[in-house]
């Protein structure tokens, strides 16, 4: 009996010898804060940067940058918890207040938590991107700091978002961000066609190389560009980048890769009505060119169609497609305010194509329909095809009395279709317009004499 | 004996040891607990809903308080009010005028959230309204876009309220089976190919009224308190089937007894106050 009591202390004994020998164990210490710590301590960084900067920041804003452009906001973080900000979103550019906090979410993040400009892009109303505006997001998390220069990032774009905040450098934060967001806002103006503008707005890549031109492809509501380069072979070449206007030009993102190079930071230049960016030597510019970057061959197809005698159709009537140019809108905009003094109307014009040139007289016949008035028509040859898939037609008269009597109104119509250095015929796949819809073929033709006109219509 | 007295202290001599062994002292809390940021309207909901109703509105934006797949944003700060105002004066104050002072403070849902925007339904030509999450919570869409000088668009976000406080409702007292009896044959998931008119006169009083039963009722119940008795009767009386007219008459009446059998409330005397509340509001 004494022998079990004895051996049980022994074991006790070893037992506890063994739980100290096991107790506080030593661990390295990676952080000299307890987690909760270091949260805050990291919410209060950023917040202190934010509220230190009373000039403010500028924020760079990409949503996605393989669908949308960027915005650019300027923006006030005021220690009471309200934040002041403007953007060149839209015109409506007057600086507005609303609140933000800095949170600990899936890290530190910057939420913008009631409405303000910077919710423009996350506007499911906005028209043309009914459902999803630009994709965008009231939430941040904190990326990287950099230098001062904040980047965050939206977790449900993240590797197509970035939102970066650098300190404004303003000595008056009223005054100067609006002058910077109205400058910004007239570079997104300078890169839109006028009525004069040249329909062939292109990429031009030039180097040691030589020049390459690349269809912009510019969509003004995305802030998004896809140049295309096509090749004789029929392949293609596409980029594909958002743009975000300064106070000086425009940004890319991402940045064009062309031959070795980088491009991303365009200046815009008056004198050529041009952004360029100039890297060793090179030059990437966008400009309205008076040739466009490519001709396709549907110029050959178009030929085909109805045993070589297609009829064109353009009535206004039918809806607005954008590729019908602002110089075209323009002849039959002043025709009209033309006729309206006298109670009549425009309808529509009816080209009759005939491309087997036998030289004969009227091949090719324009008729212009205006309500109120016979209507006019207007003798062409037939259409010849050139070498660079270019056509051209002559101008041979009028066809009739009535029509020689009024040719005056449909001038415009006729120098347009009479083109001396040719046209650029289109195909645009089925017939859409902002109204409606048809199974009719589409096409486009531009001048080469006055490259602001260009025409969408249908052949029926 | 001496020996087992040796053990003996050993083993306690051990024991304390291990039991001082790294000791720490009570330390202030890791947890962040400094005061929030309260603004204007923040503390006017604090007075009006918080206090006395434990309802929070929750205006300021957390993602995770939406579908995180939608393009939603938060409202403007002045929206919050007017919205918050609207709650109070056609739902709380109208429940609370017939089923007594405690009856919003124990059922009811515990958070509001409002967002500013649209909820645009991904593939589908139609938006959410609203959303009520296991009676504890209801989502309000669009919040920016009330007009409250036109008494249909402060009904909409009304109509939502009644809708989903039915769904609560519900959720407390089952309705009576024998109500999705009535006309079970037109429900369906496509209730969106459908208009109002041609719902009712299938016997179901909205379009979204024929998605489910479920549905029905609570629709019947939101139609009700965002019209008077003589605007809801004329929408009854305007239908031109017969049977319809008289399916929706029999739900009508089974939506009264529920109100009546479980919570001592004439709906057509809270029907009085909810709509002269929301005239009220308009004007």
């Amino acid at each position: 009996m004494k022998n079990i009591l004895k051996n049980n202390y022994v074991l006790l004994f070893i037992m506890s010898i063994l739980l100290v020998a096991c107790n506080s164990d030593d661990s390295n210490e990676v952080f000299d804060e307890a987690p909760a710590n270091r949260l805050t301590q990291a919410n209060e960084e950023l917040l202190n940067i934010l509220t230190s900067n009373t000039q403010g920041f500028k924020a760079s804003y990409f949503t996605k940058n393989d669908e949308f452009g960027g915005v650019t906001f300027f923006m006030r973080f005021n220690t009471d918890g309200t934040v002041d900000m403007t953007s060149d979103f839209d015109d409506d550019i007057e600086i507005a207040s609303s609140s933000y906090e800095v949170r600990v979410g899936t890290t530190t993040e910057l939420v913008f938590t009631t409405r303000n400009h910077i919710q423009k892009v996350s506007d499911p109303l906005l028209g043309g991107l009914i459902g999803t505006g630009f994709k965008g997001t009231s939430v941040f998390q904190l990326f990287s700091n950099e230098d001062g220069e904040l980047e965050f990032k939206d977790v449900r774009n993240r590797d197509t978002s970035s939102f970066v905040l650098e300190p404004s450098g303003f000595t008056d934060f009223e005054t100067e961000s609006i002058e910077m967001v109205e400058a910004s806002i007239e570079q997104k103006n300078n890169i839109l066609p006028e009525v004069t503008s040249s329909v062939f707005q292109v990429l031009r890549m030039d180097n040691a190389n030589g020049t390459v031109d690349f269809n912009l492809n510019y969509d003004t509501l995305r802030l998004f560009a896809t140049p295309t380069l096509t090749l004789d072979s029929g392949d293609l070449e596409e980029l594909s980048f958002g743009i975000i206007f300064t106070d000086t030009g425009l940004n890319v993102n991402p940045a064009i890769e062309y031959e070795g190079e980088s491009y991303t930071e365009f200046i815009y230049d008056e004198d050529s009505n041009s952004f360029i960016s100039t890297v060793n030597g090179t030059t990437a510019t966008i400009l309205f060119s008076d040739w466009p970057a490519y001709i396709s061959n549907d110029i050959y197809e178009m030929a085909q169609i109805d045993g070589g005698l297609p009829i064109f159709l353009y009535r206004p009537g039918l809806g607005a497609n954008p590729l019908t140019s602002a110089g075209h809108d323009n002849i039959i905009e002043s025709l009209d305010a033309f006729l309206a003094q006298f109670g009549l109307s425009f309808f529509d014009y009816i080209f009759f194509f005939d491309f087997d040139d036998n030289g004969n007289i009227c091949e090719g016949l324009l008729r212009v329909r205006i309500n109120g008035l016979p209507s006019l028509n207007y003798c062409f040859s037939g259409a010849t095809i050139n070498d660079d898939r270019t056509f051209t037609m002559s101008f041979q008269g009028a066809a009739d009395q009535d029509s020689f009597d009024l040719q005056f109104l449909a001038q415009d119509i006729i120098d347009f279709f009479n083109s001396s250095q040719g046209m650029v015929g289109e195909l645009e796949g089925s017939f859409q317009s902002d109204t409606f819809s048809y199974i009719n073929l589409a096409v486009t033709f531009a001048s080469l004499e006055d490259p602001s006109l260009r025409v969408y219509g249908l052949f029926f | 004996m001496k020996k087992n007295i040796i053990y003996t202290f050993l083993v306690f001599a051990s024991l304390i040891f291990v039991s001082c062994a790294n000791e720490d002292g009570v330390s202030t809390t890791q947890i962040d607990t400094s005061a929030p940021i309260l603004n204007e309207t923040d503390v006017w909901l604090r007075e009006n809903f918080v206090s006395p109703y434990n309802i929070e509105i929750l205006y300021k934006w957390n993602i995770n308080n939406t579908d995180i797949d939608r393009y939603l944003h938060p409202p403007y700060e002045a929206s919050v009010k007017p919205a918050a105002v609207a709650l109070q004066k056609a739902w709380i104050e109208p429940y609370t005028a017939l089923g007594g002072e405690n009856f919003i403070k124990e059922i009811a849902p515990r958070q509001f959230v409002f967002a500013g925007s649209f909820n645009f339904n991904p593939n589908s030509p139609t938006i959410t309204l609203g959303v009520a999450e296991a009676g504890t919570r209801i989502t309000l869409f669009n919040v920016d876009y009330l007009d409250f000088t036109d008494i249909n668009s402060i009904i909409q976000p009304l109509k939502t309220v009644h809708h989903e406080y039915g769904h609560i409702l519900n959720q407390n007292v089952p309705l009576d089976p024998a109500y999705g009896q009535i006309n079970p044959e037109n429900y369906t998931a496509q209730w969106f190919n459908r208009t109002d008119e041609f719902a009712r006169e299938l016997g179901y009083i909205t379009a979204y009224g024929s998605s489910s039963e479920g549905e029905d009722f609570v629709e019947m119940v939101s139609e009700m308190l965002t019209h008077s008795k003589e605007q809801f009767d004329a929408i009854v009386e305007s239908i031109q089937d017969e049977e319809a007219k008289a399916q929706i008459r029999l739900k009508e009446s089974m939506v009264a007894e529920y109100y009546l059998t479980h919570f001592d409330i004439d709906i057509y005397e809270l029907q009085e106050l909810t709509y002269a509340a929301i005239q009220e509001l308009v004007n």
